[in-house]
């Protein structure tokens, strides 16, 4: 999801969502914080202003949940609103508008029953009726969401969508239902164990018919426009300067929230971010490449890994890339170590996989990563063998490759790297670069017209099909014309699958296939890094969906 | 008068209608799809969005509303923040700019026309070769290096100023400092070269000895006369500063149009990079027709060549 | 010595040798217009020092790149962001070219670069010696440059020449297209050029043209419409002189010294776009750089990694200065109301 913004996060890095919140040292989870807050309130509130002072680079895009598509606007969201359940700390669903829930015996009935207290910024309850408005306005063909694909785990979602089915436009025939005020039931396609996680995603938060319908064109566009369900509410909102939150009092669960207001300005370019933390106007800044090594020994510097991989894709068009042993060669010929080390310098890590480490533990509790292990690795003479056998296959003593790349400074730096370093370790290669802007390099990505491509790929939900489902053959988002039965029967198998270890296997199988086939060339998997002043506590970072939370942060030691 | 300034309004409309059709078609050009996240998108919903947005329309059919809109004011509706107008964009995003761009303007013309009266007043002297060292770091340094500097050293160092952001007077003159170096560069150059040019004419030698006092010679003459070709000058710079602004907001966050306009060509934002387009071509060919006619007024030589151009 | 004390004789007088041949004499030597500016130029110490300074920048970043060992693009890791070091230099503290950095540790040590190593500029990111980038940067920035003034130079002088030779309808109509191109920020128009084109040097070039000939023609046609009213074309029309004539003999020559003086300033401002280009992120393409794009990318280190910006800005400052230096000296010499 984090894809329409990565020209601008490559160049800035400037992710004022992400903070480091092992620094609390209290690892408080839900209802650690709970205790907390009955005994820490009255005794931290007058001596502190619980007051955060942060950074943006974008203003906020869209308000209305149901057609955001950026990470800006779900973060937003995520603060201001809530959805059946929230994500906490440790990315674990946690009661939101929804007490409890019931699922069926085959895993695809949902039944989520609605916390009373609820209510929204006016005072009215939540009803079920909300979300299934919200969830019909996305899919509906006048107001579809682009990020409507996200609902298709429901029944009939995706046929809804596509122009020419005979469910197209029928939104009355999704797989949600108000059995009555406070009861929710949704059904799904088939068990997607995720899917209570995707129920935090912004995409599906409650919308008041009523309201909605009243503002009409206004809704959301303004702060008074809106109405907020969530542990704040907008305050003030200045468009491209910033914006205000302030802690919501109509919220069923305001005890925890501990910050009564939160300052949001919006800065694009990282040194200037970077000036005003050092004259503490900001609590937070991101940080780029450069600054690092400028605040290598400061401690207020945090990095924290991300669920996002980038790779490089191998476009089998090109007639050289189709063999295998070249794939392969490509792949062992740069030295990933040290590009992440030197370029990036950011904590991120070297990719030798596509389903990132520490981001889904599977059936047996053990990290997806952790079971499946690295695929291959720097070896040059071992790539120079392969390269010279390739070659031998294909008839021919020189290829030329083109590199599609985006045309942020980072971007660039890496393609002279990759560039170089091909060249000089495999013979008789020789690469262009060819940098684009984001939009215009995807486009060419997606009508196949490139060699090799420098891409990535963020999770839309927490599962390693959100990774794998992309290289399907003749898939919307493999691109790259790679194509293997095998892998394909494995994962439409393990979609369909409800035993969780078989499924948990399929996809196991399934990534060593892909790199078996060495289809794409991993790079890293991104990391981010910034400063942090340490007054700042209790932030929940999330590796999908929304980035952060504020609802359990708070301010402590500033004075 | 009027009649020539008839004549003018309708070819400035002429001119618009043909970069307003120029733009469309080239936004026809322009690879990819507006859409935020396409990445993600599978071709039928792709085809869902274009049809929702009126994308899938044969081009003539979509250059006809598009005008159609246009005649009515109507810019359209931008991809990049939902349900939000362009001219809505263009309003907001208008003010910081504008409010920079003239005080860098203001600054800059006065500043300038200072060192330039001073440097031909006191031609070959200490002052002259000083203020024209200073004129020529002007255009030397990039705008990016200066603000950069200016911000760390002023903003974080000295803790004179504030580093960024656009709340009160305080928090102009940084930004308006920056931007106006060019100008002052430019005009002071100029000025110099007007004032030397002038100081030399026989009718200055013939006011001095007339017994005119040297000052009133200098301000009613030289300077006067000395300010003519500035006022050309000053239509395109004033042009150059709202657009040229973009790096200068950057840096010091301020909620400018400029880098909007960047960033909706980066994003196919179609309609704010045609909304931005008209809206600055409108705003360049207003100021060249400001300028002739003030020029008109100001020299009557001109006028008689004006009206046959 | 007053003249009262000194009586006014006579004989003191003596009637002058009237010649009427010696009147027609030439005392001084006879000048063309174009050696009297070449004179009152050589006189202007301040342009002939921009000029020297531009020759000479322009022979050493030719001679420049071939004195390091390494090329354009060789990069290595392990020795990145080394900054400068030059060996009998060294010992001058404040010139800080002893290969240590502000945070005061010998990089070189630490890094374990081999004694013979020396990087003059030191090195960027990806470990390539910043000498040979910047003098192959120089280059390329000139070259843009250079292309980006002779093409507009051609294409504003045939345009505005046309334009206003011909006035009326022709001059109209040719004014709207400029108008026209003129009222289309010039942004737009490159963004698209650099997307529709290949990204390189010559789509930048082609960029930097296509509204960079406007100026150049104004200038053409405003100084062509004033000259073509004037007494001694209308005389030489008169006698007979065809339109070829009146604009090789008369025309042209008299607008050369606006078009020269114009051009001097279109490198420098071809220069400097060139870099705001790199800034905002679509200049010239890598590996090749342009000094403005070393610019750009060494900014952003300024305070940590201060070499990789200075040595670009210094140059950049220098043909700047130089240029605009060159350009009013010009500008003096060529002016005939300056002619004293």
């Amino acid at each position: 999801m984090k894809k329409s913004k990565w020209s601008l996060l490559l160049t800035l890095v400037l992710v004022l969502s992400m903070f480091l919140a092992a620094c609390s040292g209290s690892g408080d989870k839900n209802n650690a914080g709970e205790k907390k807050g009955g005994e820490g309130e009255a005794s931290k509130k007058p001596t502190e202003p619980q007051v955060l002072n942060i950074l943006d680079s974008e203003e906020i895009p869209s308000l209305d949940s149901s057609q955001a598509t950026d990470s800006v606007s779900f973060e937003v969201l995520n603060n201001v609103m809530e959805g059946l359940y929230r994500l906490d700390k440790d990315n674990k669903p946690t009661p939101g508008v929804a007490e409890k829930h019931e699922v069926s015996e085959d895993g695809t009935v949902y039944t989520f029953h609605l916390n009373p207290k609820a209510t929204w910024s006016d005072g009215s309850k939540v009803t079920a009726n909300d979300f299934v408005y919200a969830w019909r306005k996305a899919l509906h063909p006048d107001t579809l969401s682009e990020y409507a694909y996200i609902m298709g785990p429901i029944k009939n979602a995706n046929a809804i969508q596509t122009d020419g089915d005979p469910l197209f436009g029928k939104v009355e025939e999704l797989g949600v239902k108000a059995v009555d005020e406070s009861t929710l039931e949704v059904t799904l396609e088939a068990p997607a164990p995720y899917f209570l996680g995707l129920t935090g995603f912004g995409t599906f938060y409650p919308q008041k018919e009523e309201f909605v319908k009243q503002q009409g064109d206004k809704y959301a566009l303004e702060a008074n426009t809106l109405l907020y369900n969530g542990p704040f509410v907008l305050n003030e909102w200045k468009h491209n300067e910033g914006w205000q939150y302030k802690k919501n009092d109509k919220y069923w669960d305001k005890e925890n929230v501990k910050l009564d207001e939160i300052n949001v300005k919006i800065v694009k370019d990282v040194a200037t971010s970077v000036n005003l933390y050092e004259t503490g106007q900001t609590d937070i800044t991101g940080l780029s490449m450069e600054y690092v090594d400028q605040y290598k020994d400061n401690e207020d510097l945090y990095t924290r890994g991300e669920a996002t991989v980038f790779f490089l894709r191998l476009n089998q068009k090109s007639e050289a890339l189709k063999n295998v042993n070249i794939r392969k060669a490509i792949d062992m010929a740069y030295d990933k170590q040290s590009m992440v080390d030197v370029l990036l310098n950011n904590g991120s890590t070297p990719a030798y996989y596509l389903v990132p480490g520490e981001f889904t533990p599977g059936p047996d509790g053990e990290d997806f990563r952790k079971t499946n292990g690295d695929f291959g690795g720097y070896d040059l003479e071992k790539a120079k063998e392969l390269w010279a056998k390739g070659l031998e296959e294909i008839g021919k003593d020189s290829v030329e490759l083109e590199l599609l790349n985006y045309d942020t400074d980072g971007a660039k730096q890496m393609g002279e790297f990759f560039k170089n370093q091909l060249e000089k370790n495999l013979p008789g290669i020789k690469i262009s670069i060819k940098a684009q802007p984001f939009k215009q390099k995807l486009d060419l990505e997606s009508k196949g017209d490139y060699d090799f491509s420098y891409a990535g790929w963020g999770p839309d939900y927490q599962d390693p099909m959100t990774f794998l489902d992309m290289f399907v053959t003749n898939g919307a988002h493999n691109q790259m014309a790679y194509s293997n039965p095998e892998y394909d029967k494995l994962i439409e198998g393990a979609k369909k699958e409800a035993d969780e270890e078989k499924r948990w296997q399929m996809m196991l199988d399934a990534e060593k296939i892909l790199f078996e086939d060495q289809a794409i060339s991993p790079l890293y998997q991104r990391g981010v890094t910034g400063l942090q002043k340490p007054y700042v506590k209790g932030l929940a970072h999330h590796l999908f969906g929304a980035d952060v939370t504020y609802k359990w942060a708070y301010i402590e030691g500033k004075q | 008068m009027l009649r020539y300034i008839i004549k003018r309004v309708s070819a400035m409309l002429l001119t618009l209608l043909i970069i307003a059709t120029i733009t469309f078609f080239l936004m026809k050009l322009l690879p990819g799809s507006p859409f935020n996240n396409q990445e993600k998108l599978s071709e039928s919903q792709r085809y869902a969005l274009n049809e929702k947005y009126g994308l899938n329309d044969p081009v003539p059919v979509q250059y006809i509303n598009y005008l159609g809109k246009l005649a009515q004011g109507d810019l359209g509706y931008t991809f990049q923040f939902d349900g939000r107008t362009v001219n809505s964009l263009i309003a907001n995003g208008m003010g910081p700019s504008a409010t920079i761009g003239f005080e860098a303007l203001l600054f800059g013309t006065l500043v300038g026309l200072v060192l330039g009266i001073a440097a031909a007043l006191k031609h070959n002297t200490f002052i002259d070769y000083g203020a024209m060292v200073m004129a020529v770091f002007g255009i030397a340094i990039p705008s990016f290096v200066f603000a950069g500097l200016l911000q760390y050293y002023v903003g974080v160092k000295l803790g004179w100023l504030p580093v960024a952001f656009w709340n009160g007077p305080e928090y102009h003159i940084m930004p308006a400092f920056s931007l106006s170096v060019g100008v002052i560069a430019t005009v002071a150059r100029f000025m110099r070269t007007e004032m030397l040019e002038i100081l030399g004419t026989d009718y200055i030698l013939m006011a001095r000895s007339k017994g005119i006092s040297k000052q009133a010679v200098i301000i009613k003459h030289c300077v006067r006369n000395s300010m003519i070709p500035i006022v050309t000058i000053l239509g395109p710079m004033a042009i150059g500063l709202i657009t040229g602004s973009l790096v200068i907001e950057n840096i010091f966050a301020i909620p400018g149009i400029g880098e909007q306009f960047v960033k909706s060509i980066n994003l196919n934002d179609y309609p704010v990079i045609m909304g931005t387009t008209l809206f600055y071509s409108f705003l360049i060919i207003l100021i060249i027709l400001v300028v002739d006619i003030l020029y008109g007024i100001i020299d009557p030589r001109i006028r008689v060549a004006g009206g046959k151009s | 010595m007053s003249m009262s004390e000194r009586k006014l004789t006579p004989d003191l007088f003596r009637p002058a040798n009237i010649d009427t041949a010696k009147g027609e004499e030439i005392t001084k030597p006879s000048l063309s217009f174009w050696q009297d500016a070449i004179r009152r130029l050589k006189k202007n110490k301040a342009a002939m020092l921009g000029l020297f300074a531009i020759v000479f920048i322009i022979v050493f970043s030719l001679i420049a790149p071939s004195l390091s060992k390494y090329g354009m693009d060789d990069q290595e890791l392990m020795r990145a962001n080394l900054p400068p070091k030059i060996p009998g230099l060294e010992k001058i503290g404040f010139l800080g070219v002893n290969g240590v950095d502000i945070r005061g540790v010998n990089q070189y040590e630490m890094k374990n670069v081999p004694a013979e190593d020396e990087f003059w500029f030191g090195t960027d990111v990806l470990g390539r010696d910043q000498w040979v980038r910047v003098w192959k940067g120089t280059q390329i920035s000139l070259y843009i440059a250079f292309l980006a003034a002779t093409i507009d130079l051609i294409v504003g002088v045939v345009y505005g020449g046309i334009s206003a030779f011909y006035g009326g309808k022709v001059d109209n109509a040719m004014q709207r297209v400029v108008e026209v191109l003129y009222g289309i920020p010039n942004l737009v128009v490159i963004i698209l050029f650099i997307i529709i084109l290949d990204p390189g040097i010559l789509s930048i070039t082609l960029a930097l043209v296509i509204t960079g000939w406007i100026g150049m023609s104004r200038i053409v046609r405003a100084q062509i419409l004033s000259l073509k009213n004037r007494e001694f074309v209308l005389a030489s029309k008169t006698l007979g002189s065809t339109n070829g004539r009146l604009i090789s003999k008369h025309l042209l020559p008299n607008t050369l010294g606006a078009i020269i003086v114009t051009s001097t300033f279109t490198i420098p401002g071809a220069i400097f776009f060139e870099a705001f280009l790199s800034f905002i992120g679509l200049g010239i393409q890598p590996p090749t750089a342009s000094l403005g794009a070393l610019i750009a990318d060494g900014f952003r280190s300024l305070r940590i990694y201060p070499h990789l910006a200075i040595y670009p800005a210094s140059i950049m400052c220098i043909l700047m200065i130089s240029f605009n230096l060159l350009g009013d000296g010009l500008r003096d010499a060529l002016d005939p109301k300056m002619r004293r």
